[in-house]
């Protein structure tokens, strides 16, 4: 069976509260969420916290979601998993703006967090770390979820000519990341 | 003849990298010009694609699912128990054998009665015949903010209009009821103008059924009783509410619902202190909050719109105004009122301020009408429903995580998805504008 027509099984299932249902939407696609925040907090527990937000959130709009040939899960789930961060920063910085300097920091090229991962043996969330958050998006969409340029843009709210120059800015700033850390070794 | 820009050729290549159409050695091959800037890119874009990307621990995992099915089972056990499903063919039967009563009954010297019932009955119609059924089955669900709403309404309406008296204190009840469950979902989905109109329905079925109960409760004074039961739990249901709204966050509904137990609050003293008199000793009309009817000549709140109470039994249709029982400026004073209300929140004041149907957002038969001065898009809508994660700084995310590969290989993996994002109305809950 198809993974799609799997998706919209399930999804039929858990709009009529089929709560077991929704369970093995989560199991298919929590990898994906996690990584979505994962790469952008670069702190398991909050990726972890947004994680269960993300599902809590699907679940409480899945009556409005059309299940049909075009239903897409992955994508609408990274659609929440992408407004509920969007709103994070937005909370943060409207409540506590000293906080949220170091809150939105996450977002920007960070230095720090990139030598912690690289410490870690993470080499990815040391690459991604620093660059900022619209370049690491593309990338995170593109190579990691493996989304195509069409379903990246729409994501982003951009046009495909954009998510192609995105792309390659990207790259090559990865490139040259990578460079550097082969030389410093 | 010219090459397309460096991106350009660089999607492309990854493009059929990754469907398998091409290999890099190939794509390198086609563009001899571009292979120096190309090379690095396609290897470093096949690097992030082949490392083994981080997965959530196991035991979070585990337990976040646990977590998440159980508040899913107790909300779904809550839901049912809140709104029983109320079944097409039961609905059809028991407005048909109401319609016959009512047309027995209907006097021709009530024109305005007879005039808000043909619109009721039109909506039911639509509902039950046209749809055969299925219509009003689907609109038993409906939230404040789907299309199918007003035709959940309507029914309502409908079976407001054939209900005795007696029943209709129930019914309103019953209503208010529904109300406040839709309320608690559109909280959490963040959807304020939802919420602001399921309390505001709430309000004036509350509202009717306290002054239903006072034209019936002489007769029966267990409806006195009844009521109060149901009202102080619909207290409770509120303050709960509030509590979890609170505890999520979401500061706008939980100030909302704030308001709404005040007017219950006031409901309830009301009712108590009638329980304890003589019929006779009863006002004529209801108190209805410190910005509810003030005399007798108050119109009667309908929970969709502007329905002045020209008719007996309080059932509050009506073309418009009635027979003078609204004042003429009802309608600006309310605008005023909402226009200069507060700004973080200008629905709660127009709703406190303003009689349900005096209000200037909605229309006669309970079309709904965007409510003025509330944004399209509410940018806080999904702000408020996020839970500011933790940071317990416990976890060890190394734990997770494992080796990167090194980025030799030349194939892409496939692609997992296959199917597009349709437009954005199915995301558009979610997308609370960001993304457009």
């Amino acid at each position: 069976m198809k993974r799609a027509s799997v998706d919209e099984e399930l999804v039929r299932r858990a709009q009529q509260g089929d709560a077991d249902a929704f369970g093995q939407i989560y199991e298919r696609y929590v990898d994906d969420v996690y990584r979505f925040f994962y790469y952008r907090t670069l702190q398991t527990a909050d990726a972890e916290d947004l994680t269960e937000a993300t599902f809590l959130k699907a679940w409480q709009g899945l009556k409005r979601l059309r299940v049909g040939p075009e239903l897409n899960l992955r994508a609408w789930l990274l659609r929440i998993a992408r407004n509920l961060w969007i709103d994070r920063h937005r909370t943060a910085k409207e409540e506590a703006p000293l906080e949220a300097a170091a809150t939105v920091a996450a977002s920007e090229p960070n230095p720090e967090a990139a030598l912690l991962e690289a410490e870690r043996g993470d080499e990815l969330a040391a690459a991604l770390a620093q660059l900022p958050e619209r370049l690491r998006d593309v990338i995170v969409y593109r190579f990691v979820h493996g989304l195509s340029h069409k379903e990246t843009a729409a994501l982003l709210g951009v046009n495909e000519g954009h998510v192609r120059v995105l792309q390659h800015r990207a790259l090559q700033r990865l490139r040259r990341w990578l460079e550097a850390q082969a030389q410093e070794d | 003849m010219t090459q397309p820009p460096l991106d350009e050729i660089l999607a492309q290549c990854l493009d059929e990298i990754r469907s398998g159409r091409s290999t890099v050695e190939a794509c390198l091959a086609r563009y001899p010009a571009q292979r120096a800037e190309l090379e690095p890119l396609l290897r470093t874009a096949l690097w992030v694609a082949q490392a083994e990307a981080v997965r959530p621990d196991p035991a979070f995992r585990a337990a976040a699912k646990t977590r998440l099915l159980n508040r899913i089972r107790a909300e779904e056990e809550s839901r049912r128990a809140a709104v029983p499903p109320v079944m097409p063919q039961a609905v059809t039967f028991d407005l048909l054998h109401r319609l016959r009563g009512w047309i027995r009954k209907l006097q021709p010297q009530q024109p305005r009665r007879r005039y808000a019932m043909f619109w009721a009955l039109i909506f039911a119609a639509i509902a039950l015949v046209a749809g055969g059924g299925g219509i009003a089955y689907a609109s038993t669900d409906a939230l404040p903010d789907d299309a199918l709403y007003p035709v959940k309404l309507a029914l309502e309406d409908a079976q407001l209009l054939f209900a005795d008296p007696e029943e209709d204190v129930q019914l309103h009840l019953e209503f208010a009821q529904r109300r406040l469950e839709e309320a608690r979902i559109m909280a959490q989905q963040g959807q304020t103008e939802g919420l602001e109109r399921a309390l505001e329905n709430y309000e004036a079925h509350l509202q009717a059924a306290l002054q239903l109960a006072q034209q019936v409760g002489a007769q029966d004074p267990q409806v006195w009783a009844r009521m109060a039961q149901q009202v102080e739990r619909h207290q409770q249901r509120l303050q709960t509410m509030a509590q979890v709204m609170e505890q999520q966050g979401l500061t706008e509904a939980e100030q909302r619902m704030i308001q709404t137990q005040e007017r219950v609050r006031q409901t309830l003293e009301h009712v108590h202190r009638f329980m304890g008199q003589h019929p006779k000793d009863m006002p004529s009309t209801p108190p209805a909050g410190p910005h509810g009817p003030k005399s007798d000549e108050s119109p009667m709140p309908h929970p969709k719109g502007p329905m002045p109470t020209a008719m007996p039994g309080g059932k509050g249709h009506g073309e418009g105004r009635g027979q003078g029982s609204m004042p003429e400026d009802g309608g600006q004073n309310a605008d005023q009122d909402f226009m200069s209300g507060d700004a973080t929140y200008p629905q709660s004041t127009a709703a406190a301020d303003t009689h349900p149907a005096e209000s200037p957002k909605s229309t006669p038969l309970g079309t709904p009408v965007p409510v003025q001065g509330t944004p399209e898009n509410h940018p806080e809508a999904t702000a408020t429903c996020t839970p500011a994660p933790t940071q317990s700084g416990d976890h060890d995310a190394s734990a997770t995580h494992t080796p990167m590969p090194t980025p030799t290989s030349t194939t892409m993996p496939a692609p997992t998805m296959t199917a597009t994002p349709s437009g954005d109305h199915d995301q558009g809950d979610m997308g609370g504008g960001h993304d457009r």
